[in-house]
């Protein structure tokens, strides 16, 4: 008898634990196959991004060369160069002649070697120094963000030949963390205050395009400078570049 | 060999085996892109003008009526309890069951969250995700599970009295 109510029990709880499992199968089965906004319309929420943005003139104000480049390469040259409207600046000697373009998040240059030499460009010598006049270690294109710390070997531009680079501070990179929903991803952080993104649930660093605008307008008139290493015939010049903000607008982007 | 009693209340087993199987076909008449388990191809062999409007009309919350409906029928009809405390009970349970689900579709992200990634290769269950990500909250759902859990209380106390012995090994 007693047997027999303990069997009862078991199969009750059996049929219980069954039927939620089955029941809870039924309701995952009956997911929809595409979003049901066509059968039922229910107002979602829409996501709108503002964001500032901010875009600078920085011009190239001066050159310093070691005295020897000076003598041996002959007196320099600073251009700005008004092609299709960008802000683009030359230097040129005897040795090189390099155009530069500045944005707010990167440095581009084109080398053009004018000797009958080759000349190294020993990346693991070069640094960028920021605004506030701390230096930093310097990357160039083709280096893997992984490998940023590591030794970089030189660049090479045979006699008469160009190379078109960047130079990017290595610690201005870092790695963000995934989420459970998207992957991890490298930052960049810009060279001056760029952008500042504004959404429902992002809420950016400044209050207002205003207080943006004070903060962009801060950077004009300061330097940011590239050590560019230039080694010819083992002899290494160290080119000091320095940029000036000549000029700051903002505006904004909603999407 | 001991035969051991056990009871089982067939009218609510009936009737929420009969509740299933015309809540499934719902699905079958609703327009093609519909669900999971109703292959694609399957709703297409009739043509849309052969469903009335009103079937189309009541497609949309039925289901949500007769799966705790039914459900609750089937706990309360194999489990065969008199007992008004357990019905109540059982309704209570579909009830919290269903209504988790269907908030899940307004709160996706949280609770695909919770959703383990060992899910993804387990057929069925790989939809959980999908689920709640497709779905649509609505509160007429909400309200639909509650009228088929309260039609499914009702029945339970008309029918309770019929409990037949059933005999299994």
């Amino acid at each position: 008898m007693r047997i027999s109510k303990n069997l009862s029990i078991c199969f009750r709880l059996t049929v219980v634990v069954f039927l939620v499992l089955f029941g809870v199968l039924t309701i995952i089965a009956s997911a929809p196959t595409t979003t049901q906004t066509g059968v039922r319309p229910t107002p979602s929420p829409t996501f709108t991004t503002t964001t500032y943005k901010a875009d600078y003139q920085i011009s190239l104000s001066k050159v310093e060369r070691p005295e020897k480049a000076g003598n041996r390469y002959g007196p320099q040259k600073v251009d700005a160069v008004s092609t299709d409207q960008k802000y683009r600046f030359a230097f040129e000697d005897d040795m090189v002649r390099i155009l530069w373009f500045v944005g707010s998040t990167r440095i581009s240059f084109l080398l053009q070697n004018k000797t009958d030499f080759s000349i190294k460009i020993p990346w693991d010598e070069a640094a960028y120094v920021d605004e506030s006049g701390r230096s930093h270690r310097v990357m160039h294109s083709g280096v893997k963000y992984t490998d940023r710390d590591k030794p970089q070997p030189p660049s090479v531009i045979v006699r008469k030949g160009s190379i078109e680079d960047i130079v990017y501070p290595t610690d201005y990179v870092s790695w963000s963390s995934g989420t459970r929903y998207s992957a991890g991803s490298w930052d960049e952080k810009p060279l001056l205050l760029a952008m500042d993104f504004h959404g429902q649930y992002l809420k950016g660093r400044y209050a207002s395009l205003t207080e943006f605008e004070e903060a962009v307008n801060k950077n004009i008139g300061k330097q940011i400078q590239v050590l560019l290493p230039l080694q010819i015939q083992d002899v290494i010049h160290d080119y000091i570049f320095s940029f000036t903000v000549d000029k700051a607008s903002v505006s904004t982007d909603v999407r | 060999m001991n035969r051991i009693a056990i009871d089982i209340n067939k009218t609510q087993v009936l009737t929420g085996v009969i509740a299933l199987i015309l809540g499934f076909m719902v699905y079958l008449l609703r327009s093609p892109g519909g669900v999971y388990f109703v292959p694609a191809w399957l709703p297409t062999l009739w043509p849309d003008s052969a469903v009335p409007g009103y079937i189309r009309l009541v497609a949309n919350n039925l289901p949500d009526f007769i799966h705790p409906f039914a459900f609750a029928l089937l706990t309360s009809g194999l489990i065969c309890s008199h007992s008004r405390r357990h019905q109540f009970l059982i309704c209570l349970g579909w009830l919290v069951l269903e209504t988790f689900f269907e908030v899940g579709q307004y709160f996706k992200d949280a609770y695909v969250w919770f959703i383990p990634s060992w899910f993804d290769g387990i057929p069925l269950l790989q939809n959980a995700k999908i689920f709640f990500l497709n779905g649509t909250f609505d509160e007429c759902d909400l309200f639909s599970i509650l009228a088929g859990i309260v039609c499914a209380f009702c029945v339970m106390l008309t029918t309770s009295r019929g409990g037949k012995k059933y005999e299994n090994l």
